[in-house]
This record gives structure tokens, sequence and C-alpha cells, in this order.
């Protein structure tokens, strides 16, 4: 006993000084105005009653984007890991292989390959006036985002997806179809209900980075529109306010537990061990 | 007699090429408890994957109240499957997953109620019903993937190993719920098990299988008193079998002594198979016994003694509720019912002449075979029922016979044929006539190569426990 303890000590320190103490330290800040040593509540007051609600249209904007990049990874996802958990375990692990591969590059060059694709004189713009046609506007949008967004997420959301859909045994829709279900309603009654975990743990992977990204947002979206990553990149880097961007953080990371929150609330049947918490 | 309720015809399975389940017919009478019964790998599991349609035949025919089912999905078919490992629903709690068969028929929610709490009444169940399946223990697991099952309201229930997660005490106590709840529902029940006292004490009949073939269909009396041949006799309880000769009926010779019994005599064959249960033998004075023995070895087992007596260095194993000591020499006894007289396995043995290339050489003919051992001087060991007939004259057969004596058994016609020298041992589904010559042939498969006599005994032995070992 004595000595596991001891082997925890290394994350104790590392957790003390990179996730409690910056966390206190956020915390603090957003409860001093700038410059100053008092306590007060203006910087949320602030961000609640910001002139014409800019802060919570961004807040609102966050949300979308994070809701339209998880509904699209899941309706992408789900069919995917539902095609590669019916292969043979040989195919299965090479398409997982094939799923991960590009996550093996960094976030940021993959995300500048994107703008090179999607750019005025990119590949796909080449590509069309070639063949005679007008160039697209394809970056700067919100298209370009969600694109990024969803090739970025996609495997969060296939993953633990596949890893649920995996462990039912065949059994299960043997049993089912054997007692008179067609095999839609084996599928509906059985293994959506089972997958159920997969996809509570595939949303909350994809809908929390997606809900703070800036980098997406800034590169493929031109910085158009603001975002909460990039509201709180703004407040730290721009604006140099750093009372300010901690309570924004402070609010995410509250709107963050709220939505996990909620979607275990849907997880009552689930198997509590295969949940994220 | 009642109906016949499901009818299996010359069923064939195979896997990549592999007979599974080879040839194989039974009826089973509508009401019946049947037990498929074998080794792990015997092809019960695939017999019942047939039946309940998750599994496609190679060949051969299902009828269910005499129509063809071969092509009906799992779902269409009025039979209903225990799995293994029950394949209760997780995600749903008992009262759910007996409910589901019925919801799926969208049967209405009063009825759906009525039926659930009656079959969680029949597996005594009652007041189970919020509960999650996986707080349940096996046993109760098990009682409701019966339920669930029933509830479908099947003609036929089909149970594969059901009892074997349990421990030995509450599959006992299965054993007798299972009993009690097919008494119950009426419904035909085919169970598949390696356990023969399962077999026994569950079934009216008993399907005895190996290797993908019948070997013994019977009341589990009679199954138990007379088994066809050695392997039955092994795997369905303990065993003392003796090689024997009987030249008429009513009488056997074995170790150097003759018995009265109550067999016939075979008619193709004098060597026959003795086989004596432990628990029929017992003691007596040397003088006026039927043999004198030597006790080798005691173990208390509870109810009875198990010894092992010796006998012209033949080890006899018996069970007897008397105590004897180590090394004493005692009498045994046994009536004429106990001596059980078995078909010894027939086969022919045919000296042999075999090279490198894969060929064997036998009575004038050349076949392909498999064999790596030593020497060049072999015999060949052929099944009589591995032999592929020809009529007389047609080019693909590499031997001519000529049949000197037939018999015919259920089914089957047996002859002797003599070809060269040699008197063969045919068996064939067809009729055969006397005089007639057959062209013969043997697939390569069923040719084993053995160096010698002693190799042969070997083989057999290797053959019972490698099954043995699997289960």
């Amino acid at each position: 006993m004595k000595t596991t303890r001891i082997l925890g000590i290394p994350y104790y320190v590392w957790m003390a000084i990179f996730i409690v103490l910056p966390l206190v330290l956020m915390l603090v800040l957003s409860l001093q105005a700038r410059g100053s040593d008092d306590w007060t509540l203006d910087n949320f007051k602030n961000f609640f009653a910001s002139e014409n609600g800019m802060y919570m249209r961004i807040i609102s904007d966050s949300t979308v984007l994070a809701g339209y990049s998880t509904v699209l990874c899941l309706l992408i996802g789900y069919p995917v890991a539902y095609f590669v958990s019916k292969l043979p375990s040989r195919q299965s692990s090479f398409f997982l292989i094939m799923l991960v591969l590009p996550t093996w590059l960094n976030f940021l060059l993959r995300t500048y390959s994107w703008m090179n694709l999607l750019g005025k004189n990119g590949l796909i713009n080449k590509f069309l006036v070639f063949f005679g046609l007008k160039p697209m506007n394809l970056l700067y949008n919100n298209g370009a985002i969600l694109l990024g967004m969803v090739y970025n997420f996609l495997p969060f959301m296939v993953y633990p997806i596949y890893s649920v859909m995996a462990k039912i045994k065949p059994t299960f829709l043997e049993a089912a179809r054997d007692l008179g279900a067609s095999e839609f309603q084996a599928f509906w009654k059985i293994t959506f209900p089972l997958t159920i975990p997969g996809i509570i743990t595939g949303i909350m992977m994809v809908f929390m980075p997606a809900v703070s990204t800036f980098v997406i947002p800034e590169l493929l979206g031109g910085g158009q529109r603001m975002y909460i990553g990039n509201l709180i990149q703004h407040q730290f880097l721009q604006s140099g306010d750093w009372n300010m961007g901690s309570a924004v953080s402070i609010l995410m990371m509250a709107m963050i537990l709220v939505a996990m929150f909620i979607l275990n609330k849907f997880d009552a049947t689930g198997d509590k061990e295969d949940a994220l918490w | 007699m009642k109906d016949t309720i499901i009818e299996v015809r010359e069923l064939l399975k195979e896997y990549g090429g592999e007979a599974v389940v080879n040839y194989i017919s039974f009826s089973v009478a509508e009401g019946e408890f049947v037990t498929l019964l074998g080794p792990s790998g015997c092809g019960k599991t695939t017999i019942l994957r047939l039946l309940a349609g998750f599994e496609k035949p190679t060949g051969g025919d299902i009828f269910l109240y005499g129509k063809k089912i071969n092509d009906m999905l799992p779902f269409e078919r009025p039979v209903n499957t225990v799995f293994q490992n029950y394949a209760l629903f997780p995600h749903l709690n008992v009262y759910e997953n007996i409910a589901f068969p019925l919801k799926i028929k969208k049967l209405p929610k009063k009825t759906i109620e009525e039926k659930v709490s009656y079959y969680l009444e029949v597996v005594n169940l009652t007041g189970f019903g919020k509960r999650d399946v996986e707080s349940l223990s096996g046993g109760q697991q098990q009682r409701v993937a019966i339920a669930r099952a029933l509830a479908n309201e099947p003609k036929v229930l089909l149970l594969d190993e059901p009892l074997s997660a349990l421990d030995l005490k509450l599959r006992k106590e299965m054993q007798n719920e299972l009993k009690r709840i097919q008494q119950e529902v009426e419904i035909t029940f085919i169970y598949v098990t390696h356990d023969q006292e399962e077999a026994l004490s569950l079934s009216d009949k008993v399907i005895v299988m190996r290797k993908g073939e019948i070997l013994q269909i019977g009341s589990p009396i009679d199954i138990y008193n007379e088994p066809i041949n050695a392997y039955v006799a092994g795997f369905i309880g303990e065993s003392n079998i003796i090689d024997g000769t009987m030249s008429r009926s009513y009488e056997v010779d074995f170790l150097g002594k003759a018995f009265m019994c109550v067999d016939r005599k075979f008619p193709e064959t004098n060597q026959v198979k003795v086989l004596i249960r432990p628990e029929d033998i017992g003691f007596s004075a040397i003088e006026g016994s039927k043999l004198p023995a030597t006790i080798k070895s005691v173990t208390f087992k509870g109810v009875h003694y198990e010894y092992t007596a010796e006998v012209d260095g033949f080890i006899f194993l018996i069970h007897s509720t008397i105590s004897k000591q180590e090394g004493e020499a005692v009498g045994l006894t046994f009536t004429p019912n106990d001596i059980h007289i078995m078909r010894a396995e027939q086969r022919n043995i045919i000296p042999a002449l075999v090279d490198n290339n894969g060929h064997v050489e036998f009575l004038g003919g050349v076949f392909e075979c498999e064999y790596d051992g030593e020497g060049t001087d072999v015999l060949a060991v052929i099944k009589p029922a591995d032999w592929i007939i020809y009529p007389p004259g047609d080019p693909s057969a590499k031997l001519h016979a000529v049949i000197q004596n037939i018999s015919y058994h259920s089914e089957r016609y047996e002859c002797v044929a003599r070809c060269q020298d040699s008197d063969l041992m045919i068996e064939s589904i067809s009729p055969l006539k006397m005089g007639e010559v057959l062209g013969l042939d043997v697939h390569s498969d069923d040719i084993a190569i053995i160096r010698d006599e002693q190799a042969l005994e070997d083989m057999d032995n290797e053959d019972i426990d490698e099954e043995e070992r699997d289960v």
C-alpha cells in the first residue's frame, strides 16, 4: 500500500502544479478587476451584460457550431463504427488504423493542409479551373470550419462507439432474431440501446474540444467570427485582460460540466463501467 | 404413438469441406424430450443451429410437421433456442426480456403482462420482473432465458448445454426444474449436452453422437443397458468391456470361460465385446463364483467403494457397498442379465504395400493414401460402410468382389464379398444380391494405414482417450 502511494507522488506533484494551481489562479483572477486586488463579480457581470449581447452571441455561436460538428460526426461515425465492427478482426484493425493514421500528424499541420486544399489557388480550385470551371470560395466560411472540425474529431466519435459495439455478443442478435425480431428490429431494440454509452462518450469527446477550439475557426474560418476559444485567446494575448479571459474560461468549463451532467442522465440504463465517468 | 413433429433426413453440414454433421437422420415426436449427447465437437450444437435456422444445411432436409423448412428464417420457425450463455439482453430487466418476443408481435399490453407473469410463475421467478438481469444468479438467469423462449410459445424448444455454466448443486436443481417445466408446458424439448447423467435423467430419447455421426438412438434405459458398441458404453457410464466370442446364441466365452447370457448370436461374426457395468458385479465366496479375482485397489466413494480387481490380467472396475481389503482374493458374481453383448466394431484389415509417393496397393488395386511411417509392408484398415460401390464392370472400380452372403439390419445391408482370396465386409444402404459382382473403390481419407495389429489397438485407445479429453 505504501509503495503504491509513493509511486503516485510524481502525479500528485504534477497535478498540483499544472492543474490545480492554474485553476485556482484563474478563479482568483476571474474574481478580480483588471489591475486591482479587490474581490468583485464585475467580470461575470460584464460578460452577461455585454453591449448588444456580444459575449452571449459568441457562446451561442460556439455551442451551435460544436453541436453541428458533433451531430455530423455522429451521423458519419455511427455507420462507420457499425460497418467496422462487423468486419473480421484483421480487417477491422486495418480500418481502425486508417482512421487514426492522420492523427499521427500534428493537428496544426493537418489544418494548414486543408487551407492549401481549399484556398483560392488551392488544389481543388486549380482542378476546377483546369476543367474550365469557375473557382469557388471554399475557404473562410462556416462550411470550411465544419469540415475541419468533422475531419479532426471524427475518430473520437468512431472509437468509443466501435469499442462498445464490438463487445456486443453476436448471440444477442441471434436471440433477438430467434424471438421474432426482423433485422431492423434487432438493431433498433438491441444493438442501438447497447451502444448508447459509446455514443455518449463519443459526443463528449467531440463536443468538448469542438466548443473550445480556436485554431480551426482562426485558420479555416479566417477569424471572421469569434468563438469562445478565440475570445479567450484574444483576451489573454491581444487585450491582455487576463481577468476577463479567466472569467470566460471558468464559464466555458461550467458549460461543459453542465453538458456532461445532462448527457450522463441519458445514460441511466447503460453500462456504468464503460462510460467516461 | 404421438405425431412426429421434426424429421431430419440425411442432414449434412460442411465447413470448409469438412463434414461436421455427416448424413444424419432422426425424428422427434410431439412432446418428447430428446437429448443429443456427445463429446464437444461431435456436431450436436451444429444440429441445434441447423434446426433453429442459424445455419443452412449443406445437404439433406429438415421437416416440421412434414413440411420442409430448410429455407425458413429463424424467426419464421416455431422453434426457439435457449442459448448456452443465456444471451439475456443486458439493457432490459427481467420483465422486458421475457416480454421481448411479445412486444415484437405487438400483442396488447394486457396480454403481454398476463403472459409474462404466467411464464415467470412457470420458472418460479414470480416477483423478479423488475430485477436487472445482471444482478441475478446463474440459475436465475437460466430461468429467465427459458421463460423468454417459452413466452414466444414455440412448438419446439432447443436448449444448448443450458446447465453447463452452473455449479453441480444448481445443475441438479435445474435438471428437476427443466423436467417439471417441460411437463407443465407440454412442449417438445431438444436438448444438447455432453453430460451423460443429464441425458439419462432428463430424456425420453437419447441420441448418442460422435464425430458428426449418430451411434445410437434409444431410451435412456436401452442406451445404458444395451449400448451398441464399446464407445457408447464407455461414454454413457463406467463399464468393463471384455473381448469375447460367441459361437451360438445365449452363450458367450470370455476370460477362458463360458457364460450364459440373454443375447442372440450375431449372424455375421463370432467376435463380440462384452459389457458388464461396475455396479452389476457382486462378491461371493471363490468356490461357486463366476470368476476368481484379486482386489488391486480400494477407493471409498461415499455411497459405495470403488474396487479394481484382476482376473487373468484383465482389470475389472467394481462398485460395491461391501468392504474388502486390498490384496484379498474374492469371487465375482453376475447374472446372465448383467452381461450385455455388443457387436465388435467391424473393420476390414487388409495386408498392403505402401510406397513413399502416397500410393498403397492391396488386393491388386492401387489407391491414394497418406502415410508417413516406416516400412512398406503395412495393413490397410477400412470400415465396411466406407466402400464406394459401383455396378459390375464400371471402369471407376478398382477392385471386384463377389457377394457371398448378405444380412439386412434396419435400413442397411451388410455383406461379405470375396475379392481374390480375402473376404471383405461391405455395408450398403441400397439392396444387394447374392452372387452379384461389386465394383469397389475407397476414398483416400477412409483408408487408415497401420504397421501391425498392435498399432490398431493403440489407435483405438487413442481415439477414446482423445474424445474424453475434449469433454
